[in-house]
Formats: C-alpha cells, sequence, structure tokens
C-alpha cells in the first residue's frame, strides 16, 4: 500500500525517530511503513490521520480508488 | 490490540529484530548439524539457541505492531514449512527411492523436524522484514 506518510513527515522536519514517539511505536514500524513493508493497523492509521488533521485515505492508497 | 508504551522502543526493537537473526543463524545451524554434517553437538547448540531466541522474541510481539506482524509472519511460515516436510516430504523421499530403485538414506530424517520448524519460524519472520507483505 503506497502512502505519504514520508512526505508529510518532512514537511513537518520530524525524524523517524520523533515520528514514532508521537505515534507510539517503534522507529522501526515507521520505517517499515514508509517503505511499504508494513500496513499499519487501523488504530494505527487512525493515530496517524489524527497527527497529521488528514483523512486516512488522503494519506494511505490502496490502489483502488474509485 | 494496545501495545505497552516504553521510553525506549527503538533499542529494544532494535534488540528483538537482532535477535532474529542470531535465531536465523541458529536454526540453520541445527538444520545442517542433521541433514549435512551429522553432528549431535551442532544439533545441540542450534536448536538451543533457536529455542532460546523464540522464547526471548515471544514478548516482543506485545510491544510494537511491527514486531507483532513479524512474529505472525514467522509462526504462519512455521506452520506451512512443518506440513509440507511433515506430508510432502517423506512422499518426496519415497518418489526418489522410487525411481533410484534403492533407497538412498535409511530413513526419512524426521529428527530434524524441530530444527525445520526453527528455520520456517525465522525465515518468515526475516523474509517479513526484509521484504514487507509481498
Amino acid at each position: 500500500m503506497k502512502n505519504r506518510l514520508k512526505v508529510l513527515r518532512a514537511e513537518r522536519d520530524w525524524s523517524q525517530a520523533e515520528l514514532a514517539g508521537r505515534l507510539d511505536v517503534s522507529r522501526q514500524a515507521v520505517n517499515a511503513i514508509e517503505t511499504g513493508k508494513h500496513d499499519p493497523s487501523l488504530p494505527l492509521a487512525f493515530r496517524i490521520a489524527r497527527l497529521f488533521d488528514m483523512q486516512i485515505e488522503d494519506i494511505f492508497d490502496d490502489g483502488e480508488a474509485l | 490490540m494496545t501495545y505497552s508504551t516504553q521510553p525506549n522502543r527503538d533499542s529494544y526493537a532494535t534488540f528483538y529484530l537482532t535477535l532474529s537473526v542470531i535465531g536465523a543463524l541458529a536454526a540453520l545451524l541445527a538444520l545442517s548439524g542433521h541433514l549435512v554434517f551429522d553432528d549431535e553437538a551442532m544439533v545441540l547448540i542450534g536448536n538451543a539457541f533457536a529455542v532460546i531466541r523464540m522464547v526471548v522474541l515471544k514478548p516482543s510481539k506485545d510491544k510494537d505492531e511491527f514486531l507483532n506482524s513479524l512474529w505472525h509472519a514467522g509462526a504462519g511460515t512455521a506452520i506451512v514449512t512443518m506440513a509440507f516436510w511433515a506430508i510432502l516430504g517423506p512422499t518426496f523421499a519415497g518418489f526418489v527411492d522410487g525411481v533410484s530403485g534403492k533407497p538412498a538414506t535409511p530413513h526419512f530424517p524426521h529428527e530434524a523436524s524441530f530444527a525445520v520448524l526453527t528455520c520456517g519460524f525465522f525465515g518468515g519472520y526475516l523474509w517479513r522484514r526484509l521484504r514487507g507483505q509481498a
């Protein structure tokens, strides 16, 4: 699943570790999500969306948008 | 599912991911001890290290959802690996014996099952870590 997490993080000048701290996950988890190796759980996706004040579908793209 | 919050989450994630590599090497050591070198000491040491790594890794799945996904990938791969090993392994060995006309080995190496299991676990764990879901 594609996502804009790296771009959004860069726009705020946050490191992976800083974003991980805000999301209460490990830096490795953030890295895995950014590189598309791990799809976040729904609760984490909601946390990410709330953190960036966006909709989940504005951050994550499953490639099946109508 | 909620995960525990700890200030040093990066440290423990690195620790667990390093353990998984050591566990994979230990599992390979045990498997090669069975199938290649026929060395009981290698099997014993490899299995012991692999089991210790799996036991230490177990709590990691409750600490972080990425580590949790790695654990589940390893567990799933271990089950599939064992199914193939237990069902298709003897069948394949019998087929080879039948084609060759004489048994190449005295028996199917069932004693290597545990090493195969741990290899499957750590293989799935590391594959998920390095390649993701794809």
